[in-house]
């Protein structure tokens, strides 16, 4: 079992490498310019000039996968980063308060669990307009719930273990008490989701811009690059099939290292 | 039982009631004004046409007067006049629900035995390569982008092996490819859940007890762990229902099939507010109501809680 898992972790954290790599420096993997084509180049097959072939526009679809790599990815962690932000502050906050506050967030809370979540964001993206960073925020505010209420849990349950009676009655303060001995405690389960969300995020950000709410046209954004290849489909094959294939492939190495580090970090 | 009933569509209602207040709050806090967003980007425009439109959509009355008349009329099934097209919101949702309703019917036919099956033969089998093999697909299908799978299924069926109509009018045919890219994710999301329960319960005693009296490994699964099994499988399938109108979104653009998925998409592009903000709250409203109804028909699935309720 540890075996095949092994066997599968190293092509995921190469994945994910390149994945990263190329949002930092895609100069490095790919010279061409992503936003100006060549139109007597226009709409050919994946070669050896044009590894990913080229667009309507005659712009080099590598260059447009390796440049849209940088919003894709950075959409998806400022995601789970505003979730788990804004989810653990709001579960700190009623974990730690009790009684009448903590019920009215907790009723809000389920609320937002109510609405299914896909919908959640694209109100909020048409509260905020479309963007990269909109969609951004929009996929972490509906994602925070769940963290509120993984972090309520963890805090409830921590709250009434012995070592925390201890420091009260020492006459430590509460905002200390919450900061050396709740928060790190509560951490756990909370970085354990947000690997699991982070491939959500990628999945999500990526369909919200394939239906056009991400950045607008010329910038490459892998989901909006999807659907620019939709007329295509059936003459220019690869103008859909590879970028999607490329989001496929970082969310299931995100998806497989949490995984790993899930059942490690459970089985330790 | 009546008593908690009472109690559980109070708390339903309540929930609706908020997406209601949450929505009409968020439009409120929108930073464009409706009014232009509907006229479009004009430069130049007319200050009295502005105003003209203002009235008829009654956006120039308080905020306050504005909720409560546009919840009263919700609650009459009145959702308000769309902004982009003029014509009544609860109408056109209607008109287009049939078609989202068969998508997501269709999807739920397909995924629902086949999340089965691969947690069964999962559980059943005793191949370790199979079982690790149908344990990981759920996993892999959901990492699958949805809107891509349809696009994939499209060229490939549609283009390639020209088995299905590429554009999806109504009849059969044009639902197949939409319903299995929709079915894909939601079985996985079945199997999982199944499966992981599956997987405890099939450690239980009385699964080894059922073995040692001479039940078949099959028999086992199906009549002894399976029954178990299903109680979370079945609180699953609504907030599947809640997934399925998400993912209809996205299949709906796919394949051009103008359904809620589809209203849902125009009504974010144009910000046609009150058409997004009664889609919401429907959905809303179902998926609230389906769990409900899920939760009160578990003491029917599982005779502990009938003893315990009564």
């Amino acid at each position: 079992m540890t075996f095949v898992r092994r066997l599968g972790v190293v092509p995921s954290a190469l994945v994910l490498l390149a994945a990263t790599a190329a949002a930092l420096a895609p100069a490095l993997f790919s010279p061409a310019d992503p936003l100006r084509g060549d139109l007597t180049q226009r709409l050919l097959p994946p070669g050896a000039t044009h590894p990913f072939g080229t667009d309507e526009l005659g712009r080099d679809v590598f260059a447009r996968v390796v440049h849209g790599s940088a919003p894709s990815l950075q959409a998806a962690v400022i995601a789970v980063g505003v979730a788990v932000l804004a989810g653990s502050v709001i579960g700190l906050v009623a974990g730690t308060a009790r009684g009448r506050l903590d019920g009215l967030v907790m009723r809000a809370v389920e609320v937002l669990l109510a609405v299914p979540s896909f919908l959640l964001i694209l109100v909020v993206v048409a509260v905020l307009g479309p963007g990269t960073r909109e969609v951004a925020l929009a996929v972490g505010v509906s994602a925070a719930a769940v963290f509120s209420r993984v972090m309520r849990a963890e805090v409830v349950r921590v709250r009434g273990s012995g070592y925390v009676e201890a420091a009260a009655v020492c006459g430590t303060g509460r905002a200390t008490v919450l900061l050396t001995h709740v928060l790190p405690n509560a951490a756990g389960p909370v970085a354990a989701l947000a690997t699991l969300e982070l491939g959500n995020a990628v999945l999500t950000v990526a369909a919200v811009s394939f239906l056009g709410f991400g950045a607008p046209p010329p910038a490459p954004e892998w989901g909006s690059l999807v659907a620019a290849g939709r007329p295509f489909l059936a003459s220019a094959w690869w103008l859909t099939t590879v970028p999607g294939l490329v989001i496929a492939a970082v969310a299931l190495a995100v998806n497989h290292l949490g995984h790993v580090l899930r059942t490690r970090s459970e089985t330790r | 039982m009546t008593r908690f009933v009472a109690r559980r569509l109070t708390q339903a209602a309540a929930v609706v009631l908020a997406a209601y207040t949450l929505t009409f709050a968020a439009f409120y806090l929108l930073p464009a004004d409706p009014v232009r967003i509907m006229i479009g980007p004009e430069n130049g425009v007319d200050e009295a046409r502005v105003a003209a439109l203002r009235a008829e959509y009654g956006l120039d009355r308080p905020a306050i007067e504005r909720y409560l008349d546009g919840l009263l009329g919700a609650l009459h099934g009145d959702f308000g006049t769309s902004f982009q097209t003029g014509r009544g919101v609860g109408s056109t949702i209607a008109e287009a629900a049939p078609r989202t309703l068969a998508l997501a019917g269709g999807a739920l036919l397909l995924a629902i035995p086949l999340g089965f099956l691969i947690a069964w033969w999962a559980a059943h089998t005793r191949r370790v390569w199979l079982r690790r093999l149908l344990g990981a697909l759920p996993g892999l299908s959901l990492s699958v982008p949805t809107f891509w799978l349809g696009l994939v299924l499209l060229q490939t069926f549609s283009f390639g092996l020209p088995l299905f109509p590429a554009r999806a009018e109504d009849g059969p045919a044009g639902l197949v490819l939409p319903a299995v890219t929709l079915a894909v994710p939601s079985s996985a999301f079945v199997a999982q859940v199944l499966l992981e329960r599956l997987t405890v319960e099939m450690r239980q005693p009385y699964v080894d007890t059922a073995r040692a009296k001479g039940a078949s490994r099959a028999r086992a699964v199906t009549a002894h762990a399976l029954r178990n099994a299903a109680m979370p499988a079945l609180t699953m399938t609504a907030l599947l229902v809640g997934w399925l109108v998400s993912g209809s979104v996205v299949v709906e653009t796919v394949f051009a099939r103008n359904g809620l998925g589809r209203l849902v998409e125009s009504a974010v592009t144009t910000r046609d507010l009150p058409m997004l903000q009664a889609l919401v709250v429907v959905t809303t409203a179902v998926v609230t109501l389906l769990t409900l109804a899920v939760d009160l028909a578990h003491p029917l699935v599982d005779p502990r809680l009938r003893e315990r309720a009564a």
